[in-house]
C-alpha cells in the first residue's frame, strides 16, 4: 500500500484586468480499482465556490465562472490517494490469433471507435521516416505493447521545451524530441494504426523514484488488451504504469485531458505558473 | 410518362395566347410546372393564369414595384459573402407568380418528408448510442466516424424526447419525369422560413382577390408551432420553459430571419454574450437580473456554440454551454452533431436508413449519388465530370459546387485534382433537370421559364410533428442557371398548397 500527498498549484497573473472568465479544471485524481481517493480539498481565489461536473468521459471537472474584474487567479488542490502495490506484468488470457480476431471484428471496432480514430494531434504523416515494430496475429498484444514502449522510448529524446501542447505526432517524428505528451501521442497513434484501441492518460507521477516527467503533470497511455482490459504504459520512462502512477483522467488525446482550460475576456498577456508536489508517505 | 411526351411534341406549335402570359415560351427540355402546352395551363393553375391574362404589363409592373418597395421598407434582406469583400446586403428577389401545388401532390410530399425525417432522427439516436446500423453494415462505420460533424460530445447522450432534428429543411426538385426528388436534407440551421411568411404577406396584399379565390393552406401558424415544439422538449423539472433564440449577430446572413422569428414567437433574441453558465445552468442577463434559460433555438453552428468545448476562438458561443446541455439543464435545438446525417455522403444511404428503421419503402426518391471514396465510382466520376454535378460533402448554401456542363477544360482538370486529393470530401450526381416555372423577368418585361426547387420545413417535438404547408420555392433568376440558393443570386416565390 502506498499513500501519496498531492499538491497542485496554479497561479495565473494577467497584465490587464480580466473582465470575465470561465475556467474548467481537470486535476482531481479519479477513483478506480487501483486507486482510492481518501481526501480532496481545493481552494481558489475569489470568494465563489467551484462547481463539480462530469466531462464526456465521466471524469470530475471543476468549473469556476467569474464575472467581476480580476488580475490574478490562484488555485490549489490537495489530495490524499492510496494505491495498492501492483505488479503490472500481465498474462494474456487469449492466444495471439484470437486476440487478433477480436481486434479486427467490426463490432469491436465500432464499440471502441473513440480510441481507434486518429485525432488532429495523433495523425501520422503519409510517409513515415522510421519503422515501427509491426503487430500481427503471431504476437500477443501485450508483448507488442512492450516492444512499442521500448521502441518509442529509444526513438525520442526527452527534451523539455522542444515541443508544446499543440505539437502533433507528425512534428514529433521530424524532430525526434519531446516530453511526456509527445511520447503518449506517438504511442497512441501507432496503436490505432494497428487497430489496438489506445487512450491518453493524464495524472501525477511519484516524484521520489527518479522518473522523467515528474515536475509537471505526467502523461501516459492505456491500450486495450483483448479480454484483459486497459493496460497502462509509459513510453517516457519505458515502464508499465503501476502504483507510482496516479491517474486523473483519460481521453482521445491531450485536448480531452488538459488540466485547465479557460475562456477569458481580456486583452493583455498572461503569466502562468503550475507546480506539482507528490510525496510518498 | 407517355402522355408527357405528347405534350412536348406540341411545343413547337405557335399558338396565339392572350394577355400577360402571351409571350411565354415553354422550354422543351424541362418540366414546366404551369403549362401543358402553350396557353394551356394545368388545371390547378387555370384560375391564376386567367387572372394574369386580364392584366397588362404595366399593371403587373406596378404591383411588382409595390411589393419590392414593401420588402425594402421591411428590411427583408440577406447578406452575401465573398472572399475579399465585406458582406453585401441585398433584397431577396421575389417573384409575384406563385408556385401552386395541388392537394393530392402535397399529401404525398408531406408523408414522404415526415417519413424521411423520422428515420433520420432514429438514425442519429442509433449512431450516438448502440450503432446497430453500423454493426449491421447498412451504413459504413468509417463514413460516420470520419465525419467532422460526428461529435464525441454527443456519444451516449440522450436529448429530451429522443429528438435531434427539431427543425429540418428538406430540399426537393421536380425532374423532367414529373417526379419529386430529394436534393438534400438540411438538419443544422435551415433558414428561409421568414421569407415564406413575408412572401405570403406580400402576395396576399397585392393579389388579394386571386388569393381568396384559390384557397391555399395557411402558413402563418409556423412560428406558433415552432414555439410549441420547442416547449415540448423542455428539460425535466421545468414547468413553464423560458425559450430564446441565439443568433450569431446582426452580420449573419440570416439575421433578418432570427429577429423575425423572435418577434413572431414573442421570445427574446440573444447573442452568446447575453448568456452565461453558472453551475451547469444557463442564464440570460437582463436589466431585471439573471433569468434561467431552458430551451435554446440556436442559429449558431455546432463548432461555435461553446468555446470551451469546440472552437476556442469562438466569440459567438457561451462557455460551459455543453456542460449545461449534457447535465440535462438546457435543451438545444437542433441538437449538436446532427450535421453527420445531412453530410452529402450519408444522403446516399437515406433510402436504406428508412427501410432499416421503419421497414417501409421510401415515399420520396433520392437522386442517384456517386461516392468519390469508392474506387469504382471514383473512376466513373473522374471520367464523366462533364456530365455530373460535383459537390463537397460538408458545405451548404451552394458553395463549392461544380456543374459539369458549365466547366471549361481547365476547370474540369481542377475539379479532378480536388477529388483526387480528398475523395471522401466529394460526391457526384447526374445533372438533374430542375423543373421550370414562368417567372417575371424585369429586364425583358416578360415571363420566362426559370428553374425552381422547393425547401420544406418540418418540425419534430416530443410526440409531435408539424410540417409547414408549402415552403420556399427558390428560383434561379439567371437564364439556364441551376443553383437556386439565395447566396448564389437566386430569388423566391410564394408556394400555395391548395385546400
Amino acid at each position: 500500500m502506498e499513500e501519496y500527498n498531492i499538491e497542485y498549484i496554479i497561479e495565473n497573473r494577467y497584465e490587464k484586468p480580466v473582465r470575465s472568465a470561465y475556467y474548467q479544471l481537470l486535476v482531481i485524481p479519479c477513483i478506480n480499482d487501483w486507486q482510492h481517493v481518501k481526501e480532496v480539498k481545493y481552494f481558489c481565489s475569489g470568494n465563489k465556490e467551484m462547481h463539480t461536473s462530469k466531462n464526456i468521459f465521466g471524469f470530475n471537472t471543476l468549473s469556476y465562472n467569474v464575472r467581476e474584474a480580476f488580475n490574478e487567479f490562484h488555485f490549489r488542490l490537495e489530495a490524499k490517494v492510496i494505491k495498492p502495490l501492483m505488479n503490472p506484468f500481465y498474462v494474456s488470457p487469449l492466444l495471439p490469433y484470437s486476440e487478433f480476431e477480436m481486434l479486427y471484428s467490426i463490432n469491436f471496432q465500432i464499440d471502441n471507435h473513440r480510441y481507434l480514430s486518429q485525432t488532429k494531434l495523433t495523425q501520422l504523416p503519409a510517409i513515415l521516416n522510421c519503422t515501427f515494430p509491426c503487430y500481427s496475429n503471431e504476437i500477443q498484444v501485450f508483448d507488442y505493447l512492450l516492444q512499442l514502449n521500448n521502441y518509442i522510448y529509444n526513438l525520442l529524446e526527452y527534451s523539455p521545451e522542444s515541443t508544446n501542447i499543440n505539437t502533433t505526432v507528425e512534428e514529433v517524428l521530424k524532430i525526434r524530441k519531446g516530453v511526456c505528451q509527445d511520447y503518449a501521442h506517438l504511442f497512441i497513434s501507432i496503436c490505432r494504426l494497428n487497430k489496438i484501441p489506445a487512450r491518453y492518460v493524464s495524472g501525477y507521477l511519484n516524484q521520489g523514484v527518479g522518473f522523467k516527467g515528474t515536475s509537471q503533470l505526467h502523461a501516459w497511455v492505456e491500450a486495450y488488451v483483448p479480454d484483459l482490459g486497459w493496460v497502462g504504459l509509459d513510453a517516457t520512462n519505458n515502464l508499465l504504469a503501476d502504483h507510482h502512477y496516479i491517474k486523473i483522467a483519460h481521453g482521445t488525446d491531450y485536448c480531452d485531458c488538459s488540466p485547465i482550460i479557460g475562456v477569458l475576456d481580456s486583452s493583455g498577456l498572461q503569466r502562468s505558473i503550475h507546480s506539482v508536489t507528490i510525496l510518498n508517505q | 410518362m407517355q402522355q408527357k411526351a405528347v405534350y412536348y411534341k406540341t411545343f413547337d406549335m405557335e399558338m396565339q395566347a392572350t394577355g400577360l402570359m402571351n409571350t411565354y415560351k415553354l422550354g422543351n427540355s424541362h418540366y414546366d410546372e404551369v403549362f401543358k402546352r402553350i396557353n394551356e395551363p394545368k388545371s390547378h393553375y387555370q384560375p391564376i393564369v386567367e387572372c394574369f391574362n386580364q392584366l397588362s404589363i404595366s399593371d403587373f409592373e406596378r404591383i411588382n414595384n409595390e411589393v419590392k418597395t414593401a420588402f425594402f421598407n421591411q428590411g427583408i434582406t440577406f447578406a452575401v459573402y465573398s472572399d475579399e469583400k465585406k458582406p453585401d446586403e441585398r433584397i431577396f428577389p421575389f417573384d409575384l407568380f406563385p408556385r401552386i401545388i395541388s392537394n393530392e401532390e402535397w399529401t404525398k410530399l408531406e408523408k414522404g418528408i415526415i417519413q424521411r425525417n423520422i428515420a433520420i432522427n432514429l438514425f442519429l439516436d442509433d449512431i450516438y448510442h448502440k450503432k446497430m446500423i453500423l454493426k449491421d453494415k447498412v451504413v459504413p462505420a468509417e463514413l460516420i466516424f470520419s465525419s467532422k460533424n460526428y461529435l464525441k460530445e454527443m456519444d451516449g447522450f440522450s436529448p429530451v424526447g429522443g429528438i435531434y432534428t427539431h427543425i429540418s429543411g428538406t430540399d426537393l426538385i421536380k425532374h423532367i419525369d414529373g417526379e419529386y426528388y430529394i436534393l438534400e436534407d438540411n438538419l443544422r440551421c435551415p433558414s428561409g422560413v421568414s421569407y415564406v411568411l413575408s412572401n405570403r404577406m406580400a402576395l396576399k396584399k397585392s393579389l388579394f382577390d386571386l388569393f381568396n379565390k384559390l384557397k391555399s393552406k395557411n402558413v402563418y401558424q409556423y412560428p406558433e408551432q415552432l414555439l410549441e415544439v420547442l416547449k415540448t422538449v423542455k428539460p425535466k423539472n421545468v414547468d413553464v420553459p423560458t425559450v430564446v433564440i441565439v443568433t450569431p449577430g446582426m452580420y449573419n446572413s440570416a439575421y433578418f430571419e432570427h429577429s423575425f422569428l423572435a418577434l413572431k414567437m414573442g421570445i427574446p433574441l440573444v447573442e452568446g454574450r447575453d448568456l452565461y453558465v453558472e453551475k451547469d445552468f444557463v442564464y440570460m442577463k437582463t436589466i431585471h437580473g439573471p433569468i434561467k434559460v431552458d430551451v435554446i433555438y440556436r442559429r449558431v453552428d455546432d463548432e461555435f456554440i461553446d468555446p470551451l468545448c469546440f472552437r476556442k476562438d469562438s466569440m459567438l458561443g457561451v462557455p460551459g454551454l455543453m456542460n449545461a446541455y449534457r447535465a440535462g439543464n438546457v435543451t438545444l435545438a437542433n441538437a449538436p452533431g446532427t450535421g453527420v446525417a445531412d453530410d452529402k455522403a450519408v444522403y446516399h444511404y437515406v433510402p436504406s436508413i428508412i427501410k432499416y428503421y421503419l421497414h417501409e419503402e421510401p415515399i420520396l426518391n433520392n437522386v442517384h449519388t456517386y461516392h468519390c471514396e469508392d474506387p469504382s465510382e471514383n473512376k466513373y466520376v473522374l471520367e464523366n465530370i462533364d456530365k455530373l454535378v460535383v459537390k463537397p460533402v460538408d458545405e451548404s448554401g451552394g458553395y463549392g459546387i461544380s456543374i459539369g456542363t458549365t466547366l471549361s477544360k481547365e476547370e474540369i482538370e481542377e475539379v479532378k485534382v480536388k477529388i483526387k486529393s480528398n475523395p471522401r470530401k466529394y460526391i457526384a450526381q447526374p445533372i438533374m433537370s430542375l423543373s421550370v416555372h414562368p417567372t417575371f423577368i424585369e429586364e425583358t418585361k416578360e415571363f420566362e421559364p426559370r428553374h425552381i426547387d422547393l425547401r420544406t420545413f418540418c418540425l419534430m417535438g416530443k410526440n409531435t410533428e408539424y410540417i409547414l404547408k408549402g415552403g420556399l420555392t427558390r428560383v434561379a433568376l439567371r437564364r439556364g442557371n441551376l443553383i437556386v440558393n439565395s447566396s448564389q443570386g437566386g430569388g423566391s416565390k410564394d408556394t400555395w398548397v391548395l385546400e
